[in-house]
C-alpha cells in the first residue's frame, strides 16, 4: 500500500504528544467495545480527561494521596494478599502499608526490578528517614518458577504481599490463566493469587485507587478466601468486578487498557455500527482508524495537517 | 470540539483507499515514538 504523500515532521515534543494522543485513541476503542462510550462527543470529552490524567506532574502523591490512603485503607488483622491494579496512584501501595508497620513482600517483573527497586528503597527513606530492613520490606521476582512458594514462606512470616493482579508476567505458556468477564466482555487474566491464597490460606483483599482532582477514591472489597482449584476464576473475578464498577472518568486511569487494545483488537469488530474515525499517528502514514470497525484508512498530508491543527486546537489548554 | 469532530468526518467520507479486507494492529514502541502498522 502507498502513502499518499509524506507524513507530519515531529520534533521531540510533538512525538510524545503523539504517543500519548495514541494511548488515548487506544483508550477511547476500549472503552467503545466496553459501551462507556458510544459517540463522537463522549469519546472526545474522555479523550480531553485522559491527556489531562496523561500529563499530570509524575511523583506528586506523597502529601495529596498517600495521607487519605492510609486514612481510608481498611484495617485487617494478619497478612493479607493485596491485589491491586495498575489504575490511579497505585505505587503507593507499599507505602501505606509500611506506614501501618506491616512487613511487605512485592511480586516485581524482572524488567521493572531494576528500574523499580531504586525507587522503592528512596521512597521507604523519604518516608522514614532510613533504609528498609529485611523485615520490613522484600521483593521477588515473578519470573522465578518458585515466586509463589518464596511469597507462600513470606505470608507464613507474616508478611503482606501487594500483587499487581494486571501484570501478565510469571509462569509460562497457557498455564496461569483464566478468563473473567469486565464489562460483559471475557478478558484473559493471572491467576497466580488464587493459587496462592490456596497455598497458604491467606485470604485475597482487592483495593482499587483512582483520583479526581486532588481526591483519592479507594475501593476495597472484603477478605476472599481461596479453598480449591475450582474457585480460581470466581476468585479473580472477584477482584476484576470493583474495575467493572468504575464509570469511564475512572477507568481510564488503567495503564493497561493501551495494552489490552493490542491484544483483542483483531476480535473488536463492531462492523454495523456507524463509524466513528480518530486520527492516529503512524510512521511515514497519515492515518484515520475507525474505532467501531478497526478499518484504516490513508489520508492526504493536507488533510491530515488539517486535522492535526485541529486536534491540537481541541486540546489548546495543555 | 464540534470543528474537529467535522473535518474528521468530512475527512473520512472522502477517502477512498479503504483498508476493507484487512484490520491493522497499532503496536507503538514509546522509546523512539514508532507506531508500526501489522496487518493480521
Amino acid at each position: 500500500m502507498n502513502s499518499t504523500s509524506s507524513a507530519l515532521s515531529v520534533t521531540p515534543v510533538a512525538k510524545e504528544n503523539h504517543i500519548f494522543w495514541n494511548q488515548s485513541v487506544k483508550l477511547a476503542s476500549m472503552l467503545y467495545h466496553w459501551k462507556l462510550v458510544d459517540s463522537y462527543e463522549s469519546i472526545l470529552t474522555i479523550i480531553y480527561i485522559h491527556q489531562t490524567y496523561l500529563r499530570q506532574e509524575p511523583f506528586k502523591h506523597d502529601n495529596i494521596f498517600l495521607p487519605q490512603l492510609e486514612k481510608q485503607l481498611p484495617k485487617v488483622d494478619g497478612p493479607r494478599i493485596w491485589a491491586c491494579f495498575h489504575i490511579g496512584p497505585y505505587a503507593i501501595m507499599a507505602r501505606a502499608l509500611i506506614r501501618r508497620g506491616y512487613g511487605i513482600a512485592i511480586l516485581l517483573k524482572d524488567e521493572v526490578f531494576e528500574e523499580q527497586y531504586p525507587t522503592y528503597m528512596q521512597q521507604f527513606k523519604r518516608s522514614f528517614g532510613r533504609k528498609p530492613n529485611a523485615s520490613e520490606l522484600q521483593f521477588v521476582r515473578s519470573s522465578s518458577s518458585k515466586s509463589l512458594i518464596q511469597l507462600k514462606q513470606l505470608l507464613k512470616k507474616g508478611y503482606h504481599v501487594i500483587c499487581y493482579v494486571d501484570g501478565e508476567e510469571g509462569g509460562s505458556g497457557e498455564r496461569g490463566w483464566t478468563q473473567v468477564q469486565l464489562y460483559n466482555k471475557p478478558l484473559e487474566v493471572r491467576m497466580g493469587m488464587a493459587i496462592l491464597s490456596q497455598l497458604s490460606g491467606v485470604p485475597i483483599r482487592p483495593v482499587v485507587l483512582t483520583t479526581e482532582g486532588e481526591k483519592l477514591m479507594v475501593r476495597s472489597r472484603g477478605d476472599l478466601y481461596v479453598n480449591n482449584r475450582e474457585q480460581y476464576s470466581a476468585a479473580m473475578q472477584y477482584c476484576y468486578q470493583m474495575l467493572g464498577e468504575l464509570p469511564a472518568e475512572e477507568i481510564l486511569q488503567w495503564e493497561c487498557i493501551p495494552r489490552l487494545f493490542d491484544k483483542i483488537a483483531r476480535d473488536m469488530r463492531h462492523a454495523a455500527e456507524k463509524p466513528i474515525w480518530l486520527p492516529v499517528y503512524a510512521k511515514e502514514k497519515n492515518m484515520l482508524l475507525d474505532i467501531v470497525s478497526g478499518k484504516y484508512v490513508e489520508v492526504s498530508a493536507e488533510q491530515f495537517e488539517k486535522m492535526d491543527a485541529l486536534r491540537q486546537e481541541f486540546l489548546k489548554p495543555f | 470540539m464540534e470543528q474537529f469532530i467535522h473535518e474528521i468526518q468530512n475527512v473520512a467520507e472522502t477517502a477512498s483507499n479503504i483498508l476493507d479486507a484487512k484490520q491493522g494492529l497499532i503496536l507503538l514502541t514509546e522509546n523512539d515514538g514508532k507506531c508500526n502498522l501489522y496487518y493480521i
